[in-house]
């Protein structure tokens, strides 16, 4: 179960690249989504974060985003509502990075 | 409203018994029945009082008859049977209201009081004063015992039907088709007269002297005075000879019907015993004409006397119009059927005239003949003076022609002889063998001339045979002739032989045969079989019937086999009688030689056309005349016109139809002259192929027959030739009319155009269609009329104005009827839905005829076509209206109201756009609808003529002109310049003043409909207010999920009701009421109950002890009876619910586990049932940790054909089924899965309580695999403890972040040293969560980037957050403030 909690993909072909996430980002599992998002930051000057069917995610996933976006230019798409709405502007990483709507 | 609850009613007589809001209930009310027999109604007795109230209650005719006076008491239904002239009658004896008839109903009356037993009159005879005149009147009625208090008959209930309408219309019936018997009977009678007739009408009248107590039939003689012909109900019917002046008067009208006073002296003669009600003498008798057919002369006046027992009303007077309608239809069929005996017996008398006639002048014709004959013979063998060539052929037409003219005559005579009897055979014995030998052999060459062979077999009879041997000769002759005539290839055989004691002869041929329809009519005398093939048309039609009469007269049989183009067979049989003596045997019979035989006549058939005149060289016409083709087969006659014509134009001949058929089509001659009656094909059929064929279709046809007279003239020309010529004519006649026919041709080419500028003048449009509706000519009017022009001709179907199917298949529809009644040849007139060129529609009146082309023969059809749009559009303006009224009844909100309306007006008109702007009150921009719909800006066009329109007066219409010159209409929505509608038209045609009226009619139509709908607006929206105010609290404590949903729409409030009452911190007081009824009247006594109910809890009472005090403030409020209410207090601290029901059906408490429990020990009877001072029981039951309440109303568990047990069941099962979830789940999940297929029909109020579940307890190794077990323990306990789903997820983070905290700073164990602990609880509302470690707690630091953001996420999420931080760890506590 645990194991099967992420399923973390990149999309390097894509321009900017593409990190689609799906499941829960917590400690147990911040490194995975951490490298893949160094991955596709690897030489890209911007790279897209969809974020849209993530269930879960806490201020682990933020500051792997927060590294992320000092090296590159990242556009994030997540909810704007509920407390991912809250954990990004709470964490003021709406600031950092250009979040669009799921929706 | 009747107390259930037991006791005594406190006494009658508090109650009024004059229920209802009646005329009669008002009256009795208003009456004064002290001064009345029956007292103060303080005194009245029970039973009384009990009839009154059903008397007035009901809505069928009632009275009762109270007490030995029989005092009435009645009810609306029954006053129009009292009359106006009696009514009102309360209070007063019967007796003294119904003095005409008491003597009948008082004894029934009477007779019920004393026995007591019930009485039934049907159909009952009740003379009645009503309406200032003693009625003859019928009822159907009971009377029927009240029984009073001492259980004696106390009065009398009758319930009653008034039935003199059926009665009389039947008794109508009958006399009418007594009436139309005895007339029909007396009409069909031989040798009837009007005066029968007449008298046969009145007798039967006599039958129904109810109704027509006396009547007579005036004939109209030649000065028009009335004599009266028959009479009945008179005792002395010579009175009506002195007639009054209005009946002269009446007469000359011819009126359909006239009244008049009956005289004084009439009316004194009238017979007693008419009318059952009475013997007074009828004042009106009415007056009607008796007329030949629909239209004719009126012949007689019927009179007939009204019985004074009946007002002259509709039935009566279209009783007496059908009297006089029957009257007038047997009359009239006597009339025609005088006449036609009279027209049998004139054709009787000119048959035998005609006889009579034949038989003189053929006798006459004799003479004259003779001499014509002789004088020619004489000069064709002068051999002394002989004649020259040419001399001598004219000499022998004429010899010839006199011949057999001389035989037609005899022909004539004999059978004008036989006919008057007069022939009788000279009978004398005869070697018929050789007899009939020698007349074959004398055919011979006539048959060889044919290209025929003969066969003879003539063996017998040997002895001599008894007959007139001129007769034989003339039935051996005409059967040979006919076998000639009509057999052109083969043999003709003729067979003599003897049979026993009969002769046979027989004739036998191969020719054309005789249609077997014909055989039975062949012997029938001037009978010509049709269609058949023969060498000449020539003949009379007596041929055989004379062989038949002269071997009827030889008692002998004639017969006849045939078969169509095989041949045919005559047989005679004579009588052989065997020889009796030695009477000398004529061995010879000699022929006489001045009768031209039928020999020669046969021989002429066949002579050729090379036999025949050809005119003088130098009598041929310059090679410029005119071309003329005869067609005749008699050789002399084509001859003598050949002859005739030859000096002046050219001449081409042909001896039949169909030789001529090609000589026209090869010469194209200038004029055709043809015989009628030819063989191959004859006259008509030459003509008709002639007009067929397009070479030959102008070529003017002359007729030449020997059929004389009018009617021949007219079948001629009726066929399309153009003059007839009937034989004999003279050569001058003949010239002229040749000559003027070829005149005629050559001018009709002029003609022509006069022809069409004629048409082209006409006001209507006008067409002209062949036989299969290609329009082939039109008028100018007709292609102003459809916008399409002849240089577009022919227009075959469909035309293009005629609508396509596609498109409007209903105007199509309508168009193809016409087109089949087109087709059928059935003409007519008929209305049909046309498209202008320019697309508009247009209505015309078309009229058709049917004619036949002059030159062709071929049906055409002729036709007009008037232009009716605007009347069209008229009749269709009330239809649309009413269509427009029944499509904005169905709507109810003015958004929706005006959504329709703008659709609608677009159909109406084919509008291009439409738009309405409705303003709100104050400066708010204008609500604007637009059709069709559009998110475009609004039209400019329509935006002006708003404008323009709202500042003008209600219903007035603008015009104004839109982009592109279409016409933009538009008008005001009320009368407050706020709103209005605009609209512009598809077309570029002018608005008409029909169009702008009917927008004018149907926008007003749409302003009073959206005043109305506004208006409904506003009730709506207050009942809605309303139903928010009262219905329950909006804002729910944790843990509770309510719905509700009202039966009565829109109404959104009915007797159902939930409340929840915080009491205190941990009490809550919950109640859920059933009024009985629905709509605002129950809404009212709920809003009450709940009030009540509210304060009586927050007050601190128990359960129990507030249903008890609501039964008090219950038994106050009207319809507040029976209501039901479960009322209970939850007490979350000590997790118990403590009841009382006053009637309500139990709610349903289901455990975690899924076990359920009705709350049902705390039963009572509903509101203001349950006695004064009885009190209700109450009782507690604990609530399980997690358990949820459903309390309802029978709404949610009724349904058609089942228990309510079976209801609760079904709700407690789908209660444990949805436990788990959210609150508001569970009452999602019961309403949806409770609901009767077809939804609910009661309001429905429900409410759902979760009780708090246990509290979440977790205690794992502080390591990073456990965050994600704590988020999926924390997901599975909190919908239990009705946390919703947004609170939820920010639960989980919240406990994430600080869960992640304890994690990352466990210490370099990783954690597993450290323990993580979480629970959740909720108290009052409120759930707390607490995060505790073992380990060290770092924190906030300011890093931007780094840690540390966990703490102020927290504070986001939840409402409170407290740290607090001792050696032994850290612990965070999250608060959270929950609702509903």
């Amino acid at each position: 179960m645990t194991e099967a909690q992420l399923d973390v993909t990149v999309d390097k072909a894509r321009r900017p690249p593409l990190v689609t996430v799906v499941g829960e980002i917590d400690l147990a599992n911040v490194e995975e989504f951490r490298s893949s998002l160094t991955d596709a930051a690897d030489g890209a000057p911007a790279i897209t974060v969809d974020l849209s069917r993530v269930s879960y995610c806490d201020s682990a996933a933020v500051r792997a985003l927060y590294a992320t976006a000092a090296a590159t230019v990242v556009t994030l798409i997540a909810p704007t509502t509920g407390p991912m709405q809250a954990l990004l502007s709470v964490t003021g990483l709406d600031q950092v990075v250009t979040v669009r709507s799921a929706r | 409203m009747t107390n259930t609850s037991g006791g005594h009613l406190a006494g009658a007589s508090a109650v009024s018994p004059f229920v209802g809001h009646g005329e009669m209930a008002d009256r009795m009310t208003a009456f004064d029945w002290s001064t009345s027999l029956l007292g103060p109604v303080e005194g009245w007795p029970q039973s009384l009082r009990t009839a009154v109230g059903i008397c007035l209650s009901s809505r069928y005719p009632m009275v009762i008859w109270w007490g030995p006076e029989l005092v009435l008491l009645y009810n609306d239904a029954w006053v129009p049977i009292l009359g106006p002239e009696k009514h009102p009658a309360l209070g007063r004896p019967g007796a003294t209201v119904w003095p005409e008839m008491w003597h009948i109903i008082g004894a029934q009356l009477h007779s019920v009081l004393e026995t007591g037993e019930a009485t039934f009159s049907n159909d009952q005879l009740l003379p009645a004063m009503r309406f200032g005149y003693l009625e003859e009147a019928y009822f159907t009625y009971s009377y029927s015992a009240i029984r009073d208090e001492s259980g004696c008959a106390g009065g009398v209930f009758t319930a009653v039907t008034e039935t003199t309408d059926r009665v009389l219309s039947e008794r109508y019936l009958r006399t009418l088709r007594a009436l139309g018997d005895a007339t029909s009977l007396a009409a069909a009678d031989s040798g009837t007269t009007v005066e029968n007739v007449c008298g046969a009408a009145v007798q039967s009248l006599a039958g129904d002297r109810d109704d027509i107590p006396f009547a007579a039939i005036f004939r109209i003689d030649h000065t028009g005075a009335p004599v009266p012909i028959a009479s009945m109900g008179l005792a002395d019917p010579s009175v009506l000879g002195t007639t009054p002046v209005s009946l002269w008067e009446a007469a000359r009208a011819g009126d359909a019907m006239t009244l008049l006073d009956v005289p004084p002296a009439w009316a004194a003669a009238v017979q007693p015993g008419a009318n059952k009600v009475g013997d007074a003498p009828p004042t009106t008798a009415a007056i009607m004409p008796v007329q030949l057919g629909d239209d004719g002369d009126v012949v007689a006046m019927l009179l007939a006397a009204v019985t004074p027992y009946r007002s002259l009303g509709e039935e009566f007077r279209g009783f007496l119009d059908l009297a006089a309608a029957q009257i007038s239809r047997a009359v009239s069929d006597a009339v025609a059927h005088q006449a036609q005996s009279r027209r049998l017996a004139a054709l009787a008398e000119l048959d035998k005239a005609k006889s009579e006639f034949f038989a003189n002048i053929s006798h006459e014709f004799r003479t004259p003949l003779t001499l014509i004959a002789g004088p020619a013979e004489d000069s064709v063998n002068d051999a002394r003076e002989p004649l020259g060539p040419t001399q001598r052929q004219r000499l022998d037409v004429i010899r010839r022609n006199t011949g057999r003219l001389r035989r037609l005559v005899d022909d004539l005579l004999d059978f004008a002889t036989i006919e008057a009897g007069g022939m009788k055979p000279h009978r004398e014995l005869v070697d018929l063998a050789a007899a009939t030998h020698e007349l074959v052999a004398s055919f011979e060459p006539a048959v060889t001339r044919a290209g025929l062979r003969l066969h003879c077999d003539i063996s017998s009879p040997h002895r001599p045979v008894l007959v007139d041997v001129r007769m034989w000769e003339k039935i051996v002759l005409n059967l040979l002739s006919n076998a000639v005539k009509y057999t052109l290839h083969g043999h003709i055989a003729v067979h003599l032989s003897e049979r026993g004691d009969r002769v046979r002869l027989s004739v036998s041929d191969t020719g054309s045969g005789i249609p077997e329809s014909e055989i039975p009519h062949l012997f029938e005398r001037f009978h010509r079989v049709r269609g058949t093939v023969g060498r000449s048309h020539e003949g009379t039609g007596i041929g055989l019937a004379l062989v038949a009469e002269l071997v009827r007269l030889h008692d002998g049989t004639i017969e006849v086999r045939s078969q169509e183009n095989v041949g045919s067979t005559f047989t005679i049989e004579l009588p052989y009688p065997a020889a009796t003596d030695d009477s000398p045997v004529l061995a010879r019979p000699g022929r006489l030689a001045d009768v031209y035989s039928p020999v020669d006549e046969a021989l002429q058939w066949s002579r050729p056309e090379a036999d025949t005149f050809h005119p003088a060289p130098d009598a041929r016409p310059d090679p410029e005349a005119a071309c003329v083709l005869v067609v005749e087969d008699n050789a002399d006659m084509r001859g003598f016109i050949t002859n005739v014509l030859a000096p002046h134009w050219k001449v081409i001949q042909a001896t039949d139809g169909r030789a001529a058929l090609e000589l026209a089509r090869e010469h194209r001659p200038d004029l055709i002259l043809t015989d009628i009656m030819m063989p191959h094909l004859d006259g008509l059929g030459l003509l008709a192929a002639l007009r067929s064929d397009p070479r030959t279709a102008s070529t003017p046809v002359m007729f030449l027959s020997a059929r004389a007279g009018e009617d021949a003239a007219v079948t001629g020309l009726d066929a399309g030739a153009d003059d007839y010529l009937p034989k004999p004519f003279s050569t001058v006649e003949l010239l002229a009319r040749v000559r003027s026919n070829l005149e005629l041709a050559r001018h009709r080419n002029r003609e022509s155009k006069f022809r069409t500028a004629l048409i082209d003048s006409m006001q209507e449009g006008f067409f002209l269609a062949d036989e299969v509706g290609t329009v082939v000519e039109a008028n100018d009017a007709f292609w102003a009329l459809t916008g399409y022009d002849a240089a577009g001709l022919p227009y075959p179907w469909p035309h293009p104005w005629v609508p396509a199917r596609s498109e409007d298949s209903e105007a199509w529809a309508l168009n193809q009827q016409g087109y089949e009644r087109f087709l059928n040849g059935d003409g007519g007139s008929f209305t049909v839905p046309l498209t202008h060129r320019d697309g508009h529609r247009i209505w015309a009146a078309c009229s058709l005829a049917n004619v036949t082309d002059p030159h062709t023969g071929r049906r055409l059809f002729v036709g007009t076509a008037r232009d009716v749009t605007a009347d069209r559009l008229a009749s269709q303006r009330d239809a649309t209206l009413s269509g427009f009224a029944t499509a904005l009844a169905a709507e109810h909100s003015a958004n929706a109201l005006i959504k329709t309306a703008v659709e609608q007006l677009a159909g109406v008109f084919d509008a291009d756009a439409v738009l309405v702007s409705l303003r709100g009150p104050g400066s708010s921009p204008p609500v604007l609808t637009a059709w069709p719909q559009s998110t475009a800006n609004p039209d400019q066009d329509l935006n002006v003529a708003i404008d323009t329109a709202r500042h003008r007066p209600v219903a007035s219409v603008t015009t104004l002109a839109g982009t592109d010159g279409r016409a933009v209409l538009a008008a005001p929505l009320d009368g407050t310049a706020t709103s209005a509608i605009a609209m512009r038209l598809r077309r570029t045609t002018p608005v008409s003043s029909e169009d702008s009226e009917l927008f004018g009619l149907l926008t007003s139509h749409l302003a009073s409909s959206l005043t109305t709908a506004r208006e409904y607006e506003q009730a709506r929206a207050v009942a809605l207010t309303l139903q928010h105010a009262i219905l329950g609290p909006t804002a729910l404590p944790h843990g509770f999920a309510v719905r509700y949903t009202p039966a009565e729409e829109p109404l959104e409030v009915g007797g159902d009701w939930y409340d929840v009452i915080a009491l205190s911190d941990d009490r809550i007081g919950v109640v859920v009421g059933d009024c009985v009824g629905r709509g605002l009247a129950a809404a009212a006594v709920m809003g009450q109950l709940r009030s009540a109910t509210r304060a009586l809890l927050l007050r601190g009472s128990e359960p129990a002890e507030a249903l008890n005090e609501l039964d008090l403030f219950a038994r106050a409020v009207p319809d507040a009876l029976c209501t039901t209410v479960f009322c209970a207090v939850i007490d979350s601290r000590a997790s118990a619910i403590t009841y009382s029901s006053a009637g309500h059906p139990p709610p349903v408490l289901a455990d975690a586990k899924g076990h359920a429990t009705f709350l049902q020990q705390a039963q009572s009877l509903p509101m203001a049932a349950w006695p004064r001072r009885g009190r209700r029981p109450q009782a507690t039951l604990a609530l399980p940790p997690g358990a949820t309440l459903l309390l309802y109303t029978d709404g949610l568990i009724e349904r058609r054909r089942e228990s309510l047990a079976d209801g609760m069941s079904r709700a407690s099962a789908a209660l444990v089924r949805h436990r788990n979830l959210h609150p508001q789940e569970v009452a999602d999940g019961l309403m949806a899965d409770l609901a009767p297929p077809n939804g609910y029909e009661d309001d429905v109020a429900l409410l759902v309580y979760r009780h708090p579940p246990p509290p979440l307890e977790i205690r794992l190794p502080a390591v990073p695999a456990n965050l994600r077990v704590i988020r999926e323990r924390m997901r599975a306990w909190m919908p239990a403890a009705a946390i919703d789903a947004a609170t939820l997820e920010d639960l989980l983070l919240a406990v994430g972040e600080a869960a992640a905290n304890a994690v990352e700073h466990a210490g370099p164990n990783g954690g597993r040293d450290v323990d993580l602990e979480v629970t959740a609880r909720i108290e009052q509302s409120t759930l707390t969560t607490v995060v505790a470690d073992s380990g060290r707690w770092r924190p906030p630091q300011p890093s931007p980037h780094n840690r540390g953001r966990g703490i102020p996420l927290m504070q986001a999420l939840a409402d409170r957050v407290t740290i607090v931080t001792t050696d032994t760890g850290t612990s965070v506590e999250l608060c959270k403030e929950l609702r509903a």
